[in-house]
């Protein structure tokens, strides 16, 4: 494989740059320090075998934003290859493309590198001055197995890999050592199985410890049974000890008894039963006497009792006099009620005097007297009062009203009057308008027939018309002066109606005429149409005379009317005056009537007619409560007397009886009354108790007599059976009864005792045991005693073994020693195991690389070897001639060319670096046989001479050549690129150049 | 009336036998491991008690002679006595692990316990109310190994008894991971009348056939080491007449063993991979009960290998290790095995012709047993390591290898 050429987008400080690397197998890349060469290295290898993110992320150029670029490659098998990565495409993967086109993934460029990884790159064919540093900071003795170790590899890692695995092997076990990890816990692992065997050994003890007990408790069992068997036999010696003299006494009662005879009459506890009927009879006796005292006290005290009292006549009267108690207190609190509505009337009446303020007197009140038509009077006055009033204004009226009717129709008259035509003046007009009416009338019959005719027919219509409105509007005018006259009863509105009425007829009798003159006139036109004179008077003229002559007449007319309706007025006006008159004589009789009722009632003169009425209530009111006040104070009076007769009473009665009182109200003398009834009440009670105790007593007496009668039989019948009459033979019976009875329950009491303990002997045995001698007894007590003290000392003995027994037994059961030591070691055990494993990881490790190093060295070693003593006799320029492996023993060894051997420790700083130069383009032109890919060389040179230097040059510029094997040198060293001869140059700094 | 018998049925009780594969746990922890197999008996003997159980089953294995601690046989003793107070009475039979010749400490037992005497199939039976309830078959070991088929030796007595049980404390034939002892298959017990086969032995639990007849191993009833994972206990059992057995598992341990894998190819630092483990693990991990924890670490890359060479990883766990731990119900990361895909080829490495590639050719069938002699025959040492299976070679192998390779390349330099 060989590179082609980069194009670097972006990587490091290469930005947008080209290289190529074609044209010669060996190429030498000059470049001054920081020129980028390193990073020129790193960028073929990060094209090749691509970069892990952050490494990527340092190789971030930054100027620019591009990180990636292009490497073409040539394989012999494929031929042109390119390979392109970019930083953000698909994550730094490569993109391979072939020349035909093709385009591949990562995997496939890994298949195409055939294996050679990048550890295995960076191992074989790539070393710079830094590995030739590492060498130098072994110990001169570790030199040759370090040069061994990297003509295996291609670097250190083998060795120090050994010596790390031998380290931590010796750290971990050490067959006889004690301080190695393994050592200590074996040591550990060792006491703890140790400590458990002595505990289990211990613990095996439990087994032997259990049938001691069981062996110890047998024992026991013996020990105990024997002691109650001894104990049995002592309560025995004792109980017949004890019960020796009670024996005795049995037998000595027994002998006794024979000498009282079998039976003797006695009644059954008859001391007891005698002396108990007289114990029950003594009180009841006493009781007797008590009883009939009593009776004789209570007799005594019942007649004292009943002489305290009086006759029954007095407390009946008494009784009475208590009675009328209540009316007394009714009476006193009605006279109270009276006395407050007293009071209250009198005020109000006081009241209502002053209120009324018209000077009556409360004494007047009294005797006053209102008869029942007094109010109807007093009415009828406000009335007819009333009625004068109205009457004398309307007469008033009616006058004024007359006078003023009258003087407007004197004044209307004056100016009528005054507007009249004199004589002569009325006369010149009728001669006018007749000659006119002369001279038309010839005119119009012959010139103008038929418009004169229709002139007249006009004008008679004209005047129908005048008529009918003239006619009919004073008519309807006089229509509102009747009503006037009808409503006000004034006979001028009459008057005018009916001049108004006359009017209406004047102007239709007018118009009449004048439509009759028409027709005339009419009817001479149809005689005299042709008579024709000339005018003197004319029309105007004509007519202005008419009209004069009309208001003439009119005028004439209406003052004929007024004259009428005066001569109406002053006939009214008379009437009116009459109507004066007889008001006047009324008034006078009103006042007479008037003045009489104030001769009866002189306080009515302060009141207005008006009132009258109203005050006849309110002092009729008046009287009234003053006689309601009088009759409750005759009440009252009533009350008080009765009150003084009953006092009278009482005191009557206290006279009679000649008691003497203090008391001299009326309620302490009815108090003390009622006490004395109380007294006697109250004696009278006692006096019945006391006949009932009597009665009680005397009951109680027979009783008693009755109880005594039995017991004195029951007494009787004791004597009877004792076969005795008198109690003091009684009691002697009764002594020897007594004697004979002790002694049967002694014997009982003994045979009881003894049976106690000895309840299955006869009569006989137990004679035999009273019999025995109590010294005997004592001396066999003592060989028991002894007996008994003799076991129970071996049978603490034994318990106190036994309890040992049982206490290590449970010692034993509680401790847990051993459980606890075969869980730690149990635990400690695997972490020997755990140790254990671990060494032998590392053991088989460290046997596995020596193996494998000595099958390497076997496979590869001659040949590179062989390579090796070329390469080196290259470069010292035959100086060294050949180059020995190391053995087990020794290490690298040169020869030179007069055949003397050197061992690597004896050889130059230089000659070291050119040896392991040599090494290194051994292996990796034996390695490329099969790993055909370019070497990388950087400063590798820095310690040859100018000589070696050259030799050095040749020999890559050789092998280059020789093997078609692409050479890279990276160097800063001038003088290298001088002694180029076939290689390629190019320079980088400031840019590429290819030289 | 019908018939009702119920009871608890548990065998491989292990009294005191210590765990196996746990390294420098705390005292405490220790303490509970030394403690767990008595608090799972007391539990076992409580849920007799609450349940008003009739009998309890034990089949076998009810501690190891070998390692047999007083303790183990008091506390048994003890156990029988609470049980005789709520007059609930014991079956038991000895087993490969406790044959009777082997015990060191015989114990007197209350009467409320039944011992199957000897190698020959023995019965008692059950009473209930004075009438005769349910006959217990069963043998008990006499010398540690009984290699004979005894299924065939197993017939019932008084067929008028309602309920035949029979204990066997033998091992399943196809059963290929323990000794083969009484040995017995599935159709053999199929072919009896017993109602119920009550199996011992074997301490994973399985229930062979759920009915006609019931057969059970109820496993042990608490985990002594990485391979019992999951809940131990006990079967609660009622047979009733002419209906299935009903059956319930009771989980009496304390500590519990379990497999924990996380990926955790996302952390690329330190501080992550502690945060990431920290939050997982507390996610994953219940609180009800005590753990041990077996954790596998897988990544893409080279973080854990690399931490785990500087033994950084090693005292993160036993941090990590604090923090659960200090909970009612600790949970204990007892060991932790990393797997990298990393990006060595091996594949690719191995047919090289470099010096790795001989080595991963030349360590292909490596006989290492040689290379151990060293330790494994030490005279001292010997006496206390377990001998290497075939399975455990191969993986040292394998690690030296792995190792190897991991120093050769990827850490080259250094």
């Amino acid at each position: 494989m060989k590179l082609l050429r980069a194009t670097i987008y972006g990587f490091g400080k290469w930005v947008d740059e080209s290289i190529d690397f074609s044209g010669a197998p060996f190429l030498c890349i000059h470049g001054e320090n920081e020129s980028g060469k390193s990073t020129l290295q790193q960028f073929i290898l990060f094209m090749l075998y691509g970069l892990p993110p952050k490494k990527r992320a340092f190789y971030q150029p930054k100027t620019s934003s591009k990180m990636g670029g292009v490497l073409t490659i040539w394989s012999p098998s494929i031929g042109e290859v390119t390979i392109e990565r970019f930083d953000h495409v698909r994550n730094g993967a490569a993109i391979c493309k072939t020349s035909n086109g093709q385009t591949y993934d990562e995997e496939w460029l890994i298949k195409l590198l055939n294996g050679m990884t990048l550890e295995t790159y960076q191992s074989i064919f790539s070393f710079s001055a830094v590995d030739l540093d590492v060498m130098k900071q072994m110990k001169g003795s570790d030199l040759s197995e370090v040069l061994f170790g990297i003509g295996l590899t291609g670097s250190a890692t083998i060795h120090q890999l050994e010596k790390r695995l031998d380290q931590e092997l010796s750290g971990l076990f050490k067959p006889y050592g004690k301080k190695p990890a393994l050592n200590e816990q074996l040591k550990v692992v060792d006491n703890l199985w140790k400590t458990s065997l002595e505990q289990k050994q211990k613990e095996s003890t439990y087994r032997s410890k259990k049938e001691q007990q069981h062996a110890l408790e047998t024992e026991m069992n013996h020990l105990e049974s024997q002691l109650t068997e001894n104990k049995k036999k002592e309560i025995d010696v004792d109980r017949h000890l004890q019960a020796l003299p009670m024996l005795q006494a049995y037998q000595q009662t027994r002998s006794q008894l024979k000498q009282y005879p079998e039976t003797i009459a006695f009644p059954e506890n008859g001391i007891e039963r005698l002396n108990q009927s007289k114990e029950t009879m003594l009180p009841l006796k006493s009781e007797l006497d008590l009883l009939q005292d009593k009776q004789q006290e209570y007799k005594a005290k019942q007649n004292e009792l009943r002489s305290e009292l009086y006759e029954k006549e007095v407390y009946e009267k008494v009784q009475q006099l208590v009675n009328q108690k209540q009316e007394l207190i009714d009476y006193q609190a009605e006279q109270t009620q009276l006395g407050e509505q007293i009071q209250q009337l009198d005020h109000q009446i006081e009241i209502e005097l002053q209120d009324m303020d018209i000077g009556i007197e409360r004494e007047y009140l009294e005797h006053i007297q209102l008869p029942f038509h007094l109010e109807r009077t007093w009415n009828e006055l406000k009335e007819e009062q009333k009625q004068l009033v109205s009457e004398k204004e309307q007469l008033q009226q009616e006058e004024t009203t007359i006078l003023k009717q009258k003087q407007y129709l004197e004044n209307q008259k004056e100016e009528k009057e005054s507007n009249l035509l004199e004589e002569d003046e009325l006369q010149e007009n009728k001669e006018r308008i007749q000659q006119y009416e002369k001279e038309q009338y010839i005119k119009y019959t012959e010139q103008q027939r038929t418009p004169q005719k229709e002139n007249w027919q006009e004008w008679k219509r004209k005047r129908k018309k005048t008529m009918q409105y003239g006619s009919s509007g004073a008519f309807i005018l006089s229509i509102p002066n009747m009503w006037l006259g009808i409503t006000m009863e004034n006979q001028f509105f009459y008057v005018v109606a009916g001049l108004l009425i006359l009017v209406a007829a004047g102007i239709a009798i007018w118009s009449y005429q004048s439509m009759k003159l028409a027709d005339t006139f009419l009817s001479e036109y149809q005689l005299n149409d042709v008579e024709k004179s000339a005018p003197s008077i004319s029309k105007a003229e004509k007519n202005k005379a008419v009209t004069l002559l009309d208001t003439q007449q009119q005028a004439l007319q209406d003052v004929q009317l007024i004259d009428d309706q005066l001569k109406k007025l002053t006939i009214q006006h008379m009437q009116l005056e009459e109507r004066t008159n007889s008001f006047q004589v009324k008034q006078n009789r009103f006042q007479d009537k008037l003045e009489e009722t104030y001769r009866d009632f002189p306080f009515l003169k302060r009141i207005a007619i008006t009132y009258w009425p109203s005050f006849y209530h309110s002092l009729k009111q008046l009287i009234n409560s003053n006689r309601q006040l009088q009759q409750i104070k005759n009440m009252v009076a009533k009350l008080e007397n009765w009150q003084q007769d009953f006092h009278q009473e009482i005191t009557q009665f206290y006279a009679e009886n000649s008691w003497n009182t203090n008391s001299q109200n009326l309620e302490e003398l009815i108090a003390e009354l009622e006490h004395l009834l109380e007294e006697a009440r109250y004696t009278k009670g006692l006096v019945t108790q006391y006949t009932k105790w009597i009665e009680e007593n005397v009951h109680r007496q027979r009783e008693l007599t009755k109880q005594i009668s039995i017991i004195e039989r029951e007494i009787e019948d004791l004597f009877q059976i004792a076969n005795v009459t008198t109690e003091e033979a009684f009691y002697e019976r009764a002594k020897v009864f007594q004697v004979k009875q002790q002694l049967v329950d002694k014997e009982n009491e003994l045979r009881l005792q003894l049976a106690s303990w000895y309840a299955d002997l006869d009569e006989n045995a137990l004679q035999a045991k009273a019999n025995t001698d109590a010294l005997l007894l004592e001396r066999k007590k003592e060989l028991i005693e002894q007996t008994i003290s003799q076991v129970e000392t071996t049978r603490e003995a034994t318990r106190q073994t036994l309890s040992e027994v049982k206490a290590d037994l449970q010692k034993m059961e509680e401790t847990e020693d051993y459980s606890t030591t075969i869980h730690r070691f149990s635990v400690e055990q695997e972490s020997l195991n755990r140790m254990a494993k671990e060494w032998a990881i590392r053991k088989t490790a460290k046997e596995m690389l020596t193996k494998t190093k000595h099958t390497y060295r076997d496979h590869y070693l001659d040949k590179i070897v062989a390579q090796t003593s070329t390469f080196f006799e290259a470069i010292t320029n035959g100086f060294y001639q050949r180059v020995f492996a190391p053995l087990e023993t020794k290490t690298f060894r040169v020869e030179t060319q007069d055949g003397i051997q050197y061992d690597v420790e004896e050889l130059s700083q230089g000659t070291m670096n050119q040896l392991y130069v040599a090494l290194r383009l051994a292996i990796g032109i034996i390695m490329s046989k099969k790993h055909h890919v370019p070497f990388m060389i950087d400063d590798a040179f820095v310690h040859f001479d100018d000589r070696r230097t050259i030799n050095v040059i040749g020999l890559l510029e050789n092998i280059s050549e020789k093997h078609n094997h692409q050479i890279i040198l990276f160097t800063c060293k001038e003088a290298i690129n001088h002694n180029i001869n076939l290689g390629k140059q190019i320079r980088i700094g400031n840019s590429v150049r290819i030289i | 009336m019908t018939d009702e018998v119920s009871f608890i049925h548990a065998a491989d009780l292990h009294l005191d036998s210590p765990f196996k594969g746990l390294a420098h746990v705390p005292d405490f922890i220790l303490q509970e491991m030394q403690e767990s197999t008595f608090k799972a008996l007391n539990r076992l003997v409580q849920t007799a008690i609450d349940k008003k159980v009739d009998f309890v089953l034990l089949v076998g294995d009810l501690f190891d002679n070998e390692k047999q601690s007083l303790k183990a046989q008091v506390r048994l003793r003890q156990a029988f006595e609470q049980l005789e107070k709520h007059h609930i009475k014991v079956y038991m039979s000895y087993g490969n692990h406790d044959h009777i010749e082997g015990n060191v400490h015989p114990m007197s037992y209350p009467d409320n316990v039944f011992i199957f005497p000897n190698e020959g199939i023995t019965d008692f039976v059950y009473q209930k109310n004075g009438k005769d309830q349910a006959a217990i078959y069963g043998f008990s070991y006499e010398t540690q190994a009984v290699v004979e088929r005894k299924v065939n030796e197993y017939s019932i007595t008084d067929s008028k008894i309602p309920f035949h049980i029979a204990t066997l404390h033998g091992s399943l034939q196809t059963n290929t991971e323990h000794d083969t002892y009484a040995p017995f298959q599935i159709s053999e017990l199929q072919n009896t009348d017993f109602d119920y086969w009550a199996l011992g032995h074997i301490h994973k639990r399985t229930i062979l056939q759920e009915t006609d007849p019931t057969i059970i191993y109820p496993g042990n009833i608490q985990a002594r080491h990485r391979k019992e994972s999951g809940e131990k206990g006990c079967y609660y059992v009622k047979l009733r007449n002419q209906s299935a057995a009903d059956l319930s598992f009771v989980p009496l341990h304390t500590i519990e063993f379990k497999e924990v894998e996380l990926d955790v190819s996302e952390c690329t630092e330190v501080y992550q991979l502690e945060t990431f483990l920290q939050q997982k693990l507390q996610e994953l991990l219940p609180d009800t009960t005590s753990q041990f924890i077996y954790l596998t670490l897988t990544s893409d890359h080279q973080l854990l290998h690399q931490l785990d060479k500087d033994r950084v990883l090693e005292d993160m766990i036993s941090l990590l290790n604090e923090t659960l731990m200090n909970q009612e119900n600790w949970h204990y990361i007892a060991n932790y095995r990393i797997q990298e895909n990393t990006s060595i080829s091996y594949e690719t490495l191995y047919k090289g012709d470099h010096f790795v590639g001989v080595l991963l050719r030349q360590t292909e069938d490596t006989e290492i047993q040689t290379y151990l002699q060293e330790l494994y025959q030490h005279k001292q040492a010997r006496r206390y390591l377990d001998s290497l299976t075939e399975e455990e070679a191969q993986s040292i192998a394998e690690e030296a290898r792995e190792l190897l390779v991991t120093e050769l390349l990827v850490n080259r330099g250094e």
